[in-house]
């Protein structure tokens, strides 16, 4: 890992060696809409699966296994994903109607929801038209009957009125570092300044399309305070919006305690971040 | 065209009540009842799942059958053991049992699970379903 990059995180958190050897799993979701009683005995036949602690509906896979080539992947009865990509969808209320998932390629947090809120229509809308397919592919594979996709520039999006907002915002993906063994050759702090604008940007538009007293969950997979935080700051400065505490048992945001920071030593995940606001009516 | 009654009669199949279709050049969607209110006015109301596409006849989609036939009790095929995966990996194959077929497209499942669309005909003197798995869902290396 670049020196400046370990400098940053240093800052961060005291336990940098456990952060350096951190040793990520894999994780996948069952599909609620589609999988028969025999799905989970059959996906512990391929690997030693774990519980999410956070999410019921999720499973920790032990050992490597090709996710992606077994029957269960096939059939739509289940959705591989990070764990901590599974965070923010738990924290949108129970009775929405309208939900947007503003950046929602290639569709985890958007067809989580979908499963997990049935009742609720979902926008799932993504500005890039080959990422577009791959959601399209994936609502279908999935049999998520309450998914609209769209393709708009997030930063433009209509006025809707969403009782909920996902923005899981396009960011510098350290997150994924452990699983990208190229990713080094791609992060700078340029491109970390450049994510942060356009979060910013991404934040306000998220928050204006919402009703009044409605919900915005906020996610990256990057570490760095500038595409956390600090647009969360933003938004607080630039509307009058509420931060809502979220009661998850992770480490908290960087002088930020209502929000929480999921760190790859932790349980074995991606890099996470997730706020939740709300908009103030 | 009436898809609901195509169903029912094609495959023995009730559809739920709480979905609609839209139907535009040769291709039927489906959603949830209310979605297709909200993708109307973003512009939208053709990027909902693909159900059927209608031609001469009309030809159901895997995902389709996937969701909605997992009950069908018409025009079903039946492939055990090693054709299954052949099948998901996209080969044609030999049927081991056909319920109440008279050709043409079929729902192919295993004994518990539906597996897609298949299209079946005669081969000399025995049925051959012919695979109609979207390539970009064919698994090559299946794991088990």
């Amino acid at each position: 890992m670049p020196k400046v990059f370990l400098e940053r995180i240093r800052k961060m958190i005291e336990d940098i060696d456990k952060f350096e050897s951190a040793n990520v799993r894999q994780a996948f979701r069952l599909n609620t809409l589609k999988f028969s009683g025999r799905t989970l005995e059959r996906m512990k036949s391929y690997a030693r699966i774990e519980s999410v602690p956070w999410y019921e509906n999720g499973f920790f896979v032990n050992d490597y296994t090709r996710l992606g080539n077994t029957f269960e992947h096939f059939l739509g009865d289940i959705y591989v994903q990070d764990a901590s990509s599974m965070i923010p969808p738990t924290l949108v209320d129970e009775n929405v109607r309208l939900i947007v998932d503003m950046c929602a390629a290639p569709g985890s947090k958007a067809t989580q929801v979908a499963q997990d809120r049935a009742s609720a229509t979902i926008i799932a809308n993504d500005i890039n038209i080959h990422r577009l397919k791959a959601l399209q592919s994936n609502i279908s594979r999935l049999g998520c009957l309450n998914v609209v996709a769209t393709n708009y520039d997030a930063k433009n999006f209509p006025n809707v009125e969403a009782d909920a907002v996902i923005l899981d915002a396009p960011c510098s993906s350290d997150g994924m570092l452990f699983r990208d063994e190229h990713f080094f050759s791609k992060w700078s702090l340029k491109r970390v300044r450049a994510f942060s604008r356009l979060q910013k940007a991404l934040i306000e538009r998220a928050y204006d399309i919402l009703r009044p007293s409605g919900e915005l969950i906020y996610s990256t997979c990057t570490s760095s305070r500038e595409e956390n935080e600090e647009v969360v700051e933003h938004l607080l400065d630039a509307r009058d919006a509420k931060l809502e505490r979220i009661d998850l048992p992770f480490r908290r945001g960087l002088g930020m305690d209502e929000c929480v920071r999921v760190w790859p030593q932790d349980y074995r995940t991606e890099t996470f971040f997730v706020a939740k606001i709300r908009k103030v009516s | 065209m009436n898809i609901r009654k195509f169903v029912a009669d094609r495959y023995g199949v009730e559809l739920p009540d709480d979905i609609e279709f839209v139907e535009r050049a040769g291709k039927i969607r489906v959603a949830k009842k209310g979605a297709l209110d909200v993708a109307k006015e973003l512009g939208a109301e053709n990027n909902f799942i693909l159900f059927a596409r209608v031609d001469r006849d009309v030809k159901l989609t895997t995902n389709a059958m996937q969701i909605f036939l997992r009950d069908a009790t018409k025009n079903v095929v039946v492939l055990r053991g090693g054709k299954v995966r052949d099948f998901v990996s996209g080969f044609d194959v030999v049927p081991d049992e056909v319920i109440e077929c008279d050709g043409g497209y079929v729902v192919v499942r295993s004994d518990h699970d539906v597996l897609g669309c298949g299209f079946l005909k005669r081969s000399s003197d025995s049925w051959i379903v012919e695979n109609l798995i979207p390539k970009s869902r064919r698994v090559r290396n299946l794991i088990d």
